[in-house]
């Protein structure tokens, strides 16, 4: 579900290198001619009826899908996982799973009733450099606690706040939308969460501390060129991206293009990941959500002084 | 420096012209699409304005054109230079007419429209507002062909040149479901994926004197086209099964051919800069307008409403390739 978004083609690939098919696809735009350099006998619709009345016709035939797989904007995960679990399928959902904690425990239900398995797509569990870093944090002494800096600048235009995408309520904020990976990367090597301050929090930049068992970390999440350091700008650059552990530089730039595939696979084998591991992060940045920031008060991220500006379109 | 719109920001074809933009120069202060995936608008023009909404993007640019918009690099004050269109199909001529109606001149894809009297009534636009729309001819900037229309110009006057062009692009069945498989919106086959190729071919060999439909069906189009210089047997398609089985041995879902007296000529790589060069063309003053988008606008008109004859006459060996019914059951 969401075969015309961005992400849709790192699907059609897991799917194709996982040997497997993709029997139907839905959505509300049509540009979706990216199917034909993967599976060009799927039935492709624009409703959401006549991909449903799709999918029963085929289950009432004896086959029907497997699995299906979710990327739509963000809200409307929620209810496409309800409606695969339903469907009598697993679902493979990307993140974030859903917007709020509370949503999981109602999955968690749904998913017991139906018998079937939700997983999310959580690729920087796969990542190289964060695999190699959870080991060294693992085999290091366990009463160290680290200290961080999280830097990740993704320069978006205009086009960003008119699209779901800009929408608190659709994409869920910077936190969720362009940050929870992070977070679950964060928790799933550096443990509980102790402490969750946010110090500024605007729609183009989010800026916090957060305390884990063996980590603090100051963060600063942005999609507005203006916060780029200078000479990234300087270098006709759009993205800058800094993870620093006791000033130590982690590279993990690269690495990404195989990582949904590598989540698929390890779905098919048993070892996916689902709501109990999504958990956590979806309430960090549940949190960061809900909080008041608290402005520059205590150990913030360098970056959190940037001066703030308003929302392109005039809007609070 | 220009001022820019751009309908059809989220299609397929969008990036082509964000990319001709931008490499000739001038900025895109707006853009609209109903569909809102365009990340793609920030490797070009981060600035731009993007709406989902008609009424919206109707609306800033008069804002734009009363000098309301203050953008703080300086640009995108005062009305627009030009209009670019990439929408489906049987959008355009409404496209078309906003772009002239808001002072601009008009960059439209191909098909311009899908029917001649379209074209007329543009016409009379065009004169009422004094400005012009261009199209999207990009074969005739390309190379190869370029190269085919001297050598016709400078061989025997007399010559009339026996042609056969076969293409193939398979489809998936997605392609029914969207816009393009419904004949009323994309004009069908012919007009959608072979346009540019009727075009061409009256660029090169002159007026249509015949135009015989031999098979037309949901996934495929043959025919013979007879030009001033040139007898044409031609076979467009969409449907996998049709390709020669050499292509599909190799894996491929496209085939190309146009082979003159026997002679191939080679044109499958060389598209990439081609709006590029199409918009340099029209900014210098020389893009092709109404009147020369309309040869093939008649040709695929005529296509379009004639009815088959059926395997007689001289007709492309591929006609006889055994037809099939549509994916899901529907009349054509």
């Amino acid at each position: 579900m969401g075969a015309a978004g961005y992400i849709a083609p790192r699907h059609f690939k897991a799917i194709k290198e996982t040997g497997n098919n993709l029997l139907a696809a839905v959505d509300p735009f049509d540009s979706v001619g990216i199917i034909d350099s993967f599976f060009p006998k799927c039935s492709f619709f624009k409703e959401f009826e006549l991909f449903d009345r799709h999918l029963s016709k085929a289950k009432e035939d004896g086959g029907g899908v497997d699995f299906l797989a979710v990327c739509s904007p963000d809200y409307m995960h929620d209810a496409h996982i309800r409606y695969g679990l339903k469907l009598g399928a697993n679902v493979i959902s990307e993140k974030p799973l859903v917007l709020n904690p509370w949503n999981l425990d109602a999955l968690e239900k749904a998913e017991s009733e139906s018998g079937q398995k939700i997983f999310t797509i959580l690729q920087m569990r796969y990542h190289q450099s964060i695999l190699a870093l959870k080991k060294r944090v693992d085999e290091g002494p366990q009463d160290k606690i680290y200290d961080m800096d999280l830097t990740y600048i993704t320069s978006r235009g205009n086009w960003f706040f008119t699209s779901w995408k800009g929408n608190v309520h659709q994409s869920g904020g910077i936190a969720t939308n362009i940050g929870i990976h992070f977070y679950d990367m964060l928790y799933w090597i550096f443990g509980e969460v102790k402490k969750n301050v946010v110090h500024v929090k605007t729609h183009d930049r989010v800026a916090g501390f957060i305390e884990f068992e063996r980590a603090r970390v100051r963060y600063f999440l942005s999609i507005n060129d203006a916060t780029l350091p200078e000479e990234i700008t300087a270098k006709g650059q759009r993205i800058y991206r800094s993870f620093n552990i006791e000033g130590e530089e982690i590279e993990f730039t690269d690495g990404f293009a195989d990582l949904h595939t590598e989540s698929y696979k390890k779905i098919f084998a048993g070892e996916g990941f689902g709501i109990k591991e999504a958990r956590k992060s979806i309430q960090i940045v549940y949190d960061i959500r809900n909080s008041i920031p608290v402005g520059l008060k205590g150990d913030y991220h360098p970056f959190a002084a940037k001066p703030v500006v308003l929302h392109p379109f005039g809007w609070q | 420096m220009k001022n820019f719109a751009l309908i059809g920001a989220a299609g397929y074809i969008a990036p082509r012209h964000m990319k001709a933009i931008k490499d000739t120069g001038n900025v895109l202060c707006a853009a609209y699409d109903v569909f809102d995936s365009v990340g793609i608008i920030d490797s070009y023009f981060p600035k731009c304005s993007f709406f989902t909404q008609y009424e919206l993007f109707e609306r800033h640019v008069t804002k734009m054109e009363n000098k309301v918009i203050k953008r703080e690099d300086g640009r995108c004050s005062g009305k627009l230079d030009y209009v670019s269109i990439c929408t489906p199909n049987y959008l355009h001529d409404a496209h078309i007419r906003f772009g002239l109606r808001a002072g601009a001149d008009v960059i439209s894809e191909k098909p311009l429209v899908l029917n001649p009297k379209s074209i007329d009534a543009l016409q009379n636009i065009e004169s009422e507002t004094g400005k012009k729309v261009y199209n999207i001819l990009q074969l005739r900037l390309h190379s190869t062909i370029i190269d085919l229309k001297k050598r016709i110009e400078q061989g025997p006057k007399d010559k009339i040149y026996d042609l056969d062009l076969t293409y193939i692009t398979s489809r998936g069945n997605w392609y029914y479901t969207s816009w393009k498989g419904d004949i009323r919106k994309s004009g069908g086959v012919a007009t959608n994926i072979g346009v540019h190729f009727y075009d061409m071919l009256a660029w090169i060999f002159g007026s249509v004197k015949q135009n015989i439909v031999h098979v037309s069906s949901h996934d495929r189009v043959a025919g013979y086209l007879e030009f001033e210089r040139a007898r044409v047997r031609y076979f467009l398609s969409i449907n996998y099964d049709t390709l020669p089985q050499e292509a599909k041995e190799v894996g491929k879902r496209t085939f190309r051919s146009l082979s003159i007296e026997g002679e191939e000529i080679e044109f499958s790589d060389g598209f990439t800069e081609l709006h590029t060069d199409s918009y340099n063309q029209i900014l210098s003053g020389a893009g092709f307008g109404l009147d020369q988008a309309r040869k093939s606008i008649e040709i695929v008109h005529k296509i379009r409403t004639g009815v088959p004859i059926g395997l007689k006459g001289d007709y492309h060996p591929f006609a006889a390739k055994e037809s099939s019914t549509h994916p899901f059951g529907w009349d054509f």
